[in-house]
């Protein structure tokens, strides 16, 4: 571990950690751009960096986008990523009454707290799922990747998870395409050699999040730019003390969520803050909704500590905990660093290195953020239609980055239009994301396992229980997406109905 | 977005609109996914074996359009079913038909730009100020989309928007030539 800081105490990587977080920060408070899109566009920049250097960037961009969206949901009322909502409602109460620089202030200081709480709850519990991990053969390494898929497309898709699983099944058929790993027979390659080596998921990845983004956002004609006074930062350790065991319990509950696939820091914060509300006093509930610095340390420790989360199954079992752990994942790949169970054999050290370069990232952004919040405003008055092409070239740069090949641009379009599509028919994408990832890993696994089991019982096959026990988790998956589908049905179609009705053109 | 009651708080996200459609897309896209499953199964069996049926190139694309065509079937009767208890077989938002059909010829624009960066690349090194710098075809394909881009979506004055298409393009590129060493496309 010592090594490790001394390693990154090398001024350049110092350099690119503090451009990594301020890159972040302002990515993060433009409303519109989530972490997801930041970390998937920055994929590509990181590609000419080498493997320390892209590892402190890219975990650099991670930690500042996610406190970035707390700055435009304080000051003009719009998150600037999804898991700023709560504190938009808590955060932009405050601002009007002329506490915007207080709230943020305790928003940075809780954001410091939650991400100090994920990464110790990292370094603490990865040595044992790194050891339990390592009895993961074959057989059990599949059903991970099909856990990862189906957990991630229940999430994402709500009350209708159905089409979260079928986002992630079309991400997985679209990582089959190439050559196979085992007889390089080529696989739905249409006769094209440029689809030999299959699809590159960093110009998916930049598709998903972020020209469909683009398509998505830019021909809407809201115009919700409201600038506002910032007024005195003030980081509020004192006030969060007062707030310490919401903070530790929403730490702890980010950290967690953090660690399931597809449970991002949207809905960390949200349950915090909702959790937070259940459990907080008389008094402090009254001002629930209405202002409350306890919901704000709430939402902004939980979405902090996220991340130390989102690396526990990232790290220890190459699972991505998120879609940001994905684009992370992504960049780790393109330097060749394989993660998973085998990291500390195949990598000595290097899991140190990423929980120095994660502390110093957090510590990096409780300093970036206050100088950067002034810029972060005149940011603001930006409108969509000049922010939002500006990203066009961005997203075009960085999937050719990759391989130097304007094909992956064109895998880099039609996802995006592919993106653009879902969301019309209503379908998420991060789910996608995921299948394409852990395609290969499925695929490679289902094959092996199944030549090693060929002359075997089905009761051999069963008594291999950790294989076993992934299995009854997926099933318990799909039994609990179905009910939750069946039970909310009728009220999700009330309630789609009311939204659409009024003005509506029915058929 | 907004909400000024806790009760009435949703999850929000890149994902928030995912869940219920109306049962007249749901049934184009299960019609979609049903062709797309039948074509990789297809497809998946028409794969050569070269060892046991265990490591069969084509078994996971097999098995996972087999099971994409279950999904979209139950998509499907969902939709049936859906409609079936009175839900409006199409319904959209006010704009939402306009806001979706604006985005074509913006998805037009972007695809005519990518296309001039791959038939039109050309490279030429140029010294400014003792400095080598490639100029390629990203340059002024970059401050001709985005200028047209901003023209339509924005609306601004035209000098404005040309002077911030033109400084973002040279931002972008001496940052990406002269920082990260990455070569643009619409070059060699």
């Amino acid at each position: 571990m010592i090594d490790a800081f001394l390693q990154l105490m090398n001024p350049s990587l110092l350099a690119l950690t503090l451009a990594g977080v301020s890159l972040g920060i302002i990515w993060g408070a433009l409303p519109g751009l989530s972490t997801t899109m930041a970390m998937g566009l920055l994929i590509g920049l990181s590609a000419g960096l080498s493997q320390e250097a892209s590892i402190c960037f890219m975990l650099g961009v991670y930690t500042g986008s996610v406190f970035g969206g707390a700055i435009s949901a304080v000051l003009i009322n719009i998150p600037g990523t999804p898991d700023a909502v709560p504190t938009m409602i808590e955060g932009h109460q405050l601002a009007q009454r002329g506490e915007g620089g207080q709230a943020l202030g305790m928003s940075i200081a809780a954001s410091f707290v939650g991400g100090s709480i994920g990464i110790v709850l990292l370094i603490t519990l990865i040595p044992l799922i790194l050891t339990f991990a390592l009895n993961f053969r074959s057989w059990e390494m599949f059903w991970l990747a099909v856990i990862g898929i189906m957990v991630s497309g229940s999430m994402a898709a709500g009350s209708m998870p159905l089409k979260g699983w079928i986002a992630g099944w079309i991400g997985l058929l679209v990582s089959l395409v190439g050559l196979d790993s085992i007889h390089a027979v080529p696989r739905f390659t249409f006769g094209s050699f440029m689809l030999f080596d299959g699809v590159s998921y960093v110009a998916i990845l930049i598709g998903l999040f972020g020209l469909a983004e683009i398509l998505r956002t830019l021909p809407s004609k809201d115009t919700p730019t409201i600038p506002s006074k910032v007024g005195r930062l003030m980081p509020r350790f004192g006030l969060l003390m007062r707030f310490a065991p919401s903070a530790v319990r929403s730490g702890v509950l980010g950290t967690f969520i953090g660690a399931i696939p597809g449970a991002g820091a949207n809905v960390a914060s949200f349950l915090a803050y909702d959790i937070g509300r259940r459990r907080a006093k008389p008094e402090e509930k009254a001002k629930w909704g209405k202002g409350s610095y306890e919901a704000l340390v709430c939402a902004e420790t939980s979405n902090n500590a996220n991340i130390g989360g989102s690396m526990l199954p990232t790290l220890a079992l190459g699972i991505p905990g998120n879609a940001a752990a994905a684009a992370l994942l992504a960049a780790l790949t393109l330097k060749n660093v394989s993660v998973g169970p085998t990291i500390e054999l195949d990598h000595p050290g290097l899991i140190y290195f990423i929980y120095g370069a994660l502390i110093i990232a957090n510590f990096m952004m409780y300093l970036a953020a206050f100088a950067l919040i002034a810029p972060c405003v005149k940011l603001f008055s930006l409108p969509r239609g000049v922010l939002m092409p500006l990203i066009i070239p961005v997203c075009v740069i960085g999937a050719y980055a990759v391989k130097l090949s304007m094909f992956d641009v064109w895998v880099m379009f039609a996802a995006g239009a592919a993106g653009w599509l879902l969301t019309i028919f209503h379908f998420p994408v991060a789910p996608v994301v995921l299948g394409v990832i852990l395609g290969p890993l499925a695929d490679e696994n289902l094959r092996r396992s199944l030549l090693v089991f060929d002359d075997k019982s089905i009761g051999f096959v069963l008594s291999q229980w950790i294989g076993t026990g992934l299995m009854i988790c997926v099933s318990l998956v799909v039994i609990e997406g179905l009910l939750r589908a069946m039970r909310s049905a009728k009220g999700n179609d009330a309630e789609y109905a009311a939204q659409n009705l009024e003005g509506t053109r029915n058929v | 977005m907004k909400s000024e009651h806790v009760d009435e708080i949703k999850f929000e996200g890149e994902d928030a609109h995912a869940g219920y459609a109306a049962p007249f897309l749901d049934l184009i896209a299960a019609a979609f996914l049903l062709a797309i499953a039948t074509l990789v199964v297809v497809a998946s069996l028409l794969l050569p074996v070269p060892g046991e049926l265990a490591t069969a190139p084509g078994l996971l694309p097999f098995l996972t359009a087999v099971s994409l065509g279950g999904m979209a079937i139950l998509l499907a009767v969902s939709a049936i079913q859906r409609r079936r208890t009175g839900t409006p077989l199409m319904m959209f938002a006010p704009g939402e038909v306009s806001e979706q059909m604006r985005a074509v010829p913006l998805a037009a624009a972007i695809a005519i730009y990518i296309a001039g960066l791959q038939w039109l690349a050309f490279q030429t090194h140029l010294q400014v100020a003792g400095v080598h710098y490639v100029l390629s075809a990203f340059e002024p394909l970059t401050i001709l989309a985005l200028s047209a881009i901003m023209r339509v979506y924005w609306g601004g004055p035209l000098l404005a928007i040309v002077a911030i298409a033109t400084g973002w393009t040279l931002v972008l590129s001496i940052v990406f030539q002269k920082i990260f060493q990455i070569p643009l496309p619409g070059g060699f």
